[in-house]
């Protein structure tokens, strides 16, 4: 593990209890830089909020962690002993939710919740709280702070209450920030707007963030690196221009060749296109690939055996196919 | 506050009722110094015909009205001391259940419907049999048997609250779990609560009746239930007896009811219907 190295997910197996059969994450692995943005990227169902859940002991009741490791700032997590993990939590690791209404409690103002989180970890006075959280609001760009903490959650608009989780998940200036889709619920003008403001707050603190999402632009706008997700499994992880660039694995390839651009199509340039098929279901037990039944380079390969994560140049690709040569220099 | 009672007339009638109510209970000693229980005149006096008694006397010359507004004390006090223990019990037994879930939920559910198996009134008749008639039996009697019903509620009230996400992200900034419960998630189940307990005070007061009627009531305090029971030999030539305790009865249970079903549609505007 590297020093810079915040987080570190290692080989992580997830299923669900009573059927072990069931796995939903079949090993996966991915380190978090200080002060960096690693997206994890994939369809519905592939397992990237999961993997967040686990990172932070909050899995649903019913699934188990079976294998793997979770180490923070060079310790392992203690995922299973809530007492300890409630330290961690709003402290050293924050979360921003994707329904920022849902996120918040109907029956207090937010001014209270958002001190809260303070109260919970530092010795201070509430009216000492209050103004941090002013000023917390006011660092997260809500209008007029001083009446607005006074605000009940439903009189807020959708992107003031995203404001508000994300002050939420700052108050405590934690090291890291894990966004499970931050903008999904909001206009896209909010989204551009959420996502600046999640930057900016990692310019000036230095928190690294985990975004989940599966919003390529917004990826390719934010993020240092990228993993993407397929059926339980990392398939490819690079950095972000390098991932855009030159994508690697067919499954990779085939999520960009899916993302529609705005403008008119240019000489050329593909049609908008699908990946054929579904994702496997969680109990199919696929002696290969899990991408396989999908891909378009499947050989006989594929079918038998499971790829390994391994190095094409600076990109960690689990592929047979791809090649030294489709890598670029 | 005040306008949102105002503009609902149920709420109003209810409260107002309510606190007639209260108000004849607090006054009783002042108007009623003495024994509801001495006699103060010739018996079975019709309403109205005996000046000493504007509401007649039973068949031993006790004054009715003194009955009615003593009775009063013990109705109210009993159905609200017992639906608060219901409540404190209810809410916890429900709380810790639907929250934990799991082995908690099922031991804690299994003990709840131990006591719902068995017919509310025999288990409220036998715990006053095992320990003699006093209010306080009365009053226990009644909390043991409502509180499964508000476990219960609090329990489906929990149930999908814990899900919420401003659960998960009180978790998620390190929030003790009891904290979560009580501060959080609780006041989010107030409303059905309030709604619930003001039926349970209803329920309890006529249980409370029923009792006295049987006899199974305190005999050294006069209830509307007792007053029922002692006037039941005189249905035919006296029902005035019966009939005025039985009326603060029915306006009491009333009064209770309004106020639930007016703090449920001024929590619940969805279930407001709709003025054209």
């Amino acid at each position: 593990m590297a020093k810079d190295t915040l987080l570190s997910v290692e080989d992580l197996h997830l299923s669900v209890s009573h059927m072990p059969e069931a796995r939903i994450l079949r090993g996966v692995s991915f380190d978090v830089t200080r002060g960096k943005t690693l997206a994890i990227v994939g369809e519905s169902g592939c397992g990237k909020s999961v993997t967040s859940l686990a990172v932070m002991g909050l899995l649903p009741e019913g699934l188990t962690k079976t294998a793997g490791h979770i180490r923070f700032d060079g310790t392992d997590l203690p995922v299973t002993d809530n007492e300890a993990m409630r330290k961690i939590r709003g402290d050293r690791i924050g979360m921003v939710f994707q329904e920022p209404m849902a996120a918040l409690n109907p029956v207090y103002t937010i001014g209270n919740q958002v001190a809260e989180v303070i109260l919970e970890h530092e010795n201070i006075s509430r009216a000492e709280a209050r103004e941090r959280v002013i000023a917390l609001m006011r660092e997260v760009g809500l209008p007029d702070p001083d009446h607005i903490v006074d605000e009940y959650p439903h009189r807020l608009s959708g992107g003031q209450r995203q404001r508000v989780v994300i002050a939420m998940a700052l108050a405590c200036n934690p090291d890291l920030l894990i966004a499970d889709e931050p903008t999904t619920a909001l206009d896209v003008t909010v989204q551009a707007q959420i996502m600046r403001l999640l930057k900016g707050a990692q310019a000036e603190l230095g928190v690294a963030i985990v975004l989940i999402t599966h919003n390529l632009g917004l990826v390719a706008q934010v993020a240092d690196r990228v993993a993407v997700m397929y059926a339980g499994r990392k398939v490819e992880e690079a950095e972000t221009r390098r991932l855009f660039s030159a994508p690697l694995h067919p499954y990779t390839r085939g999520l960009l060749a899916a993302t529609p651009r705005p403008g008119r199509r240019q000489e050329g340039e593909l049609p908008l296109s699908e990946i054929p098929g579904m994702v496997p279901s969680i109990t199919e037990d696929l002696r290969g690939c899990r991408f396989a039944p999908r891909c378009p380079l499947a050989s006989d390969i594929c079918h038998r055996v499971i790829p390994e994560p391994r190095m094409i140049g600076a990109t960690s690709v689990a592929c047979h196919n791809t090649t030294e040569t489709e890598a670029p220099a | 506050m005040m306008r949102l009672i105002l503009r609902n007339w149920t709420l109003s009638l209810g409260l107002a009722l309510l606190a007639l109510i209260l108000l004849m209970a607090l006054s009783a000693p002042i108007l009623y110094p003495g024994d509801p229980y001495a006699m103060m005149g010739p018996p079975l006096q019709w309403p109205g015909t005996y000046p000493g008694a504007p509401l007649g006397t039973d068949s031993l010359g006790r004054d009715i009205a003194a009955g009615i507004f003593h009775g009063a004390r013990v109705s109210l006090m009993v159905g609200f001391v017992s639906v608060a223990c219901a409540l404190v019990v209810g809410i916890l037994v429900g709380a810790f259940a639907g929250y934990y879930g799991g082995w908690v939920d099922d031991a804690l559910m299994r003990i709840t419907e131990l006591f719902q198996t068995i017919p509310q009134f025999m288990l409220a008749i036998v715990i006053i049999a095992i320990m003699g008639p006093s209010i306080q039996a009365v009053i226990i009697s009644l909390g043991v048997v409502s509180w499964p019903t508000v476990a219960r509620l609090v329990r489906s009230e929990f149930l999908v609250l814990r899900e919420r996400a401003f659960v998960h992200s009180c978790i998620v900034i390190g929030m003790s779990d009891l904290r979560i419960i009580f501060a959080q998630i609780l006041p989010n189940a107030l409303s059905s609560i309030t709604v619930m307990a003001s039926v349970l005070v209803a329920t309890a007061i006529l249980m409370e009746s029923a009792l006295s009627f049987l006899g199974f009531g305190d005999p050294n305090v006069i209830t509307w239930g007792t007053m029922i029971g002692l006037g039941r030999s005189q249905l035919r030539d006296a029902w005035y007896i019966i009939a005025i305790p039985g009326l603060a009865l029915l306006v009491t249970a009333l009064a209770l009811n309004l106020v639930g079903e007016g703090i449920n549609d001024a929590m619940n505007p969805r279930l407001r219907k709709r003025k054209i």
